[in-house]
């Protein structure tokens, strides 16, 4: 019996994942973290069906208040992923394919703060994802 | 005080440090509280214990006191009742301590947010090292945030994590079903 064990574990092999030191495949059905394509989405013309969807508020949809002209009373989308279950619902909302999920699974940071992306739509030229990008480091763009 | 210290002091402790780390490799002691939860995070960290995750062959082990751990790791939305119960735990580990808030609720609340019973998140209480989102999070995210908390992160020997774009929604959640 223990030689019928030896042999069934010499053909099974090593089964331990090799994350943190090799790539890691996804199942087939996991979800990852929604990300948002600030250039395709739509919150400058008034939308916000994403932020209906959202059940934990991860999502919202906020006016900036600041002293420059160029930003001021622009809607703010922003993408809480401390908040957000990866639920996939703003996904299925939106309207413009802005949201997609991505496999990922790195997701640890040091402040809640890394956790927030968020887009500024000024006025004149619909999204801007050049804040997008500086407003997270670049992390989760 | 580091002023003070000469020059081969400083260097005899950076000495003990790496040599320390070396025998060591940074392992960790792990105390896990329950602020809350709904099961699902605990159903994940129980799985980094399994063959196929084993997150003891990186040294990270769990104790059942927190007077042995190194690390505290909450999950949960930090229930009222839950407060003086994960205070307790806090104070009687030794420093250094780190805390750890994985999942969505312990993180900020998540579904639950804030409300007369729960207090959203763990980072009200307590000074938060690493959020480890998801909800629940994988047991990958989850070793890479432990490595994240001990500072190994660049173990990580792939840099490409490969990304697979695609809009991967459940059937039942695509628009028109």
């Amino acid at each position: 019996m223990i030689l019928s064990w030896l042999r069934r574990g010499l053909r099974t092999g090593v089964l331990t994942t090799r994350y943190p030191a090799g790539c890691e495949e996804m199942p087939l059905d996991f979800r990852g973290r929604p990300a948002l394509d600030a250039d395709r989405c739509l919150a400058g013309q008034g939308c916000d069906r994403c932020v209906q969807a959202c059940l934990p508020a991860a999502l919202s949809l906020t006016t900036v208040t600041s002293n420059d002209p160029k930003t001021t009373s622009a809607p703010q989308l922003t993408l809480d992923y401390s908040r957000c279950i990866m639920c996939g619902l703003c996904v299925a909302a939106c309207p413009a394919d802005a949201l997609h999920m991505v496999g990922d699974y790195e997701l640890a940071s040091t402040t809640s703060d890394d956790l927030r992306v968020s887009a500024v739509f000024t006025q004149e030229d619909g999204a801007s994802s050049r804040d997008y990008e500086e407003k997270n480091n670049g992390r989760y763009a | 005080m580091a002023d003070t210290l000469d020059t081969a002091t400083r260097d005899a402790a950076d000495q003990l440090q790496a040599r320390v780390q070396r025998l060591l490799g940074h392992s960790l002691h792990i105390r896990h509280v329950d602020a809350g939860s709904c099961n699902a995070c605990e159903a994940e960290i129980k799985m980094l214990l399994n063959p196929y995750y084993d997150i003891q062959r990186l040294g990270i082990f769990f104790t059942v006191t927190p007077r042995h751990a190194d690390m505290l790791l909450v999950t949960g939305c930090m229930t009222r009742a839950m407060v003086d119960p994960l205070r307790q735990t806090y104070e009687a580990m030794p420093d250094p301590r780190l805390v750890v808030a994985v999942g969505a609720c312990a993180c900020s609340g998540g579904i639950f947010g804030q409300s007369a019973y729960t207090l959203g998140g763990i980072g009200n209480i307590l000074p938060v090292d690493v959020y480890i989102p998801g909800c629940p999070p994988t047991p990958l995210t989850l070793i890479h945030g432990l490595l994240l908390a001990l500072g190994r992160a660049e173990q990580r020997m792939h840099r490409d994590t490969r990304q697979v774009k695609s809009s991967r929604v459940l059937p039942m959640l695509a628009p028109g079903a």
